[in-house]
């Protein structure tokens, strides 16, 4: 199991977490409105005490899956150091500034300030929404970009190869290797400066703009791969012939 | 009489010393056979004479190939690493963004 699947598994018992401290939140604020008719102050204190756990739940959540990142990005083998540099930055400074917001959070006086507390929370940061595909696009093109170096590597071996052979191949074996190459291309041209633009989107309140942003760097991310697949098939089946 | 053994001694030297000397030459013979490694070619004429049949050519495991199954590996971990960074890119959960 890699550093990137235990990630996937501690985000999902965060969220896990995440949700079932937020139910008896919850459950506690309608109590405490219900009970605000007889008891008025005590209830109000209730009120503000369950918006508090509820706040402090899920930056807890978002600060154990930036503690996830920050190790998947550290074992992440494919990353170039640039990458893993920009990364880094962005997820300490996300663990820094939660951080203080969770303290914050501890010393509102008004429900009304914790909730402009959790929208700081989701806005500024965006860790969900922003941050975990940031992580993981940015190594998937980094390691889009080492495959096609390691294919690359495989066709030069492969067309040398080939130029020995009689007539330098069979018009198969060369349509082979020429698909390689053509396929190694196209994945270079999907993935190609796409690292740079991931990285540039910043957080905000436009959860819709954020996705717009990403969707088209996910698709190319994926047409890279299936270009790969392709050289990859390729280049076992030209391999297999030159026996 | 003396002269007659005498005789007799030094052929049978003679003979001990073939016999001796035939099985030092076996032993050596057995002992470089063996020293060859399995399928290995056994003298400079047998090794000219593969090469020239083409008994050396490359083969499923030749450098070569080697290098390339190894690259080839390597490709397949890439594309399986690659394929679970793009899963967990798209699989977050949301609680707001």
């Amino acid at each position: 199991m890699n550093a990137l699947t235990r990630f996937g598994i501690a985000t999902a018992a965060t969220a896990a977490v995440a949700a079932g401290a937020a139910l008896p939140a919850q459950a506690q604020t309608v109590f405490g409105a219900a009970a605000s008719s007889a008891t008025g102050k005590a209830a109000g204190t209730a009120g503000l005490d369950a918006a508090k756990a509820l706040a402090t739940s899920r930056i807890d959540g978002r600060l154990e899956t930036l503690h996830a990142l920050e190790l998947a990005v550290n074992n992440a083998s494919h990353l170039t150091s640039s990458d893993r540099s920009a990364l880094s930055t962005l997820i300490s400074s996300d663990i820094s500034g939660l951080t203080s917001l969770r303290g914050k959070v501890g010393g509102e006086a008004t429900v009304s300030a914790v909730r402009a507390d959790e929208t700081t929370m989701v806005d500024q940061y965006r860790v969900y929404l922003l941050v975990v595909p940031k992580v993981h696009l940015t190594n998937a093109f980094d390691i889009e970009s080492a495959a096609e170096s390691t294919l690359q590597k495989v066709h030069d071996a492969l067309a040398a190869r080939l130029a020995k052979e009689p007539g330098g191949g069979t018009a198969a074996e060369k349509s082979q290797l020429a698909d390689l190459q053509t396929q190694l291309q196209n994945a270079q041209q999907a993935e190609s400066g796409k690292v740079s633009t991931l990285l540039g989107i910043q957080p905000g309140p436009d959860a819709d703009a954020i996705h717009s942003a990403l969707s088209p760097l996910t698709a190319a991310a994926k047409t890279a791969r299936t270009d790969l697949r392709k050289a990859r098939d390729d280049a076992k089946a030209l391999r297999g012939e030159l026996k | 009489m003396r002269r007659a053994t005498g005789n007799a001694v030094a052929a049978l030297v003679a003979v001990l010393g073939t016999v001796a000397l035939a099985g030092v030459l076996a032993g050596c013979r057995a002992q470089s056979t063996a020293a060859q490694p399995a399928g290995g070619v056994t003298s400079p004429a047998d090794a000219t004479a593969a090469a020239v049949s083409g008994a050396g050519a490359p083969s499923a495991t030749s450098p070569a190939n080697t290098g390339v199954d190894s690259d080839l590996n390597s490709v397949d971990d890439q594309l399986s690493g690659l394929d679970s960074a793009l899963a967990q890119a798209t699989a977050s959960p949301s609680d707001g963004g």
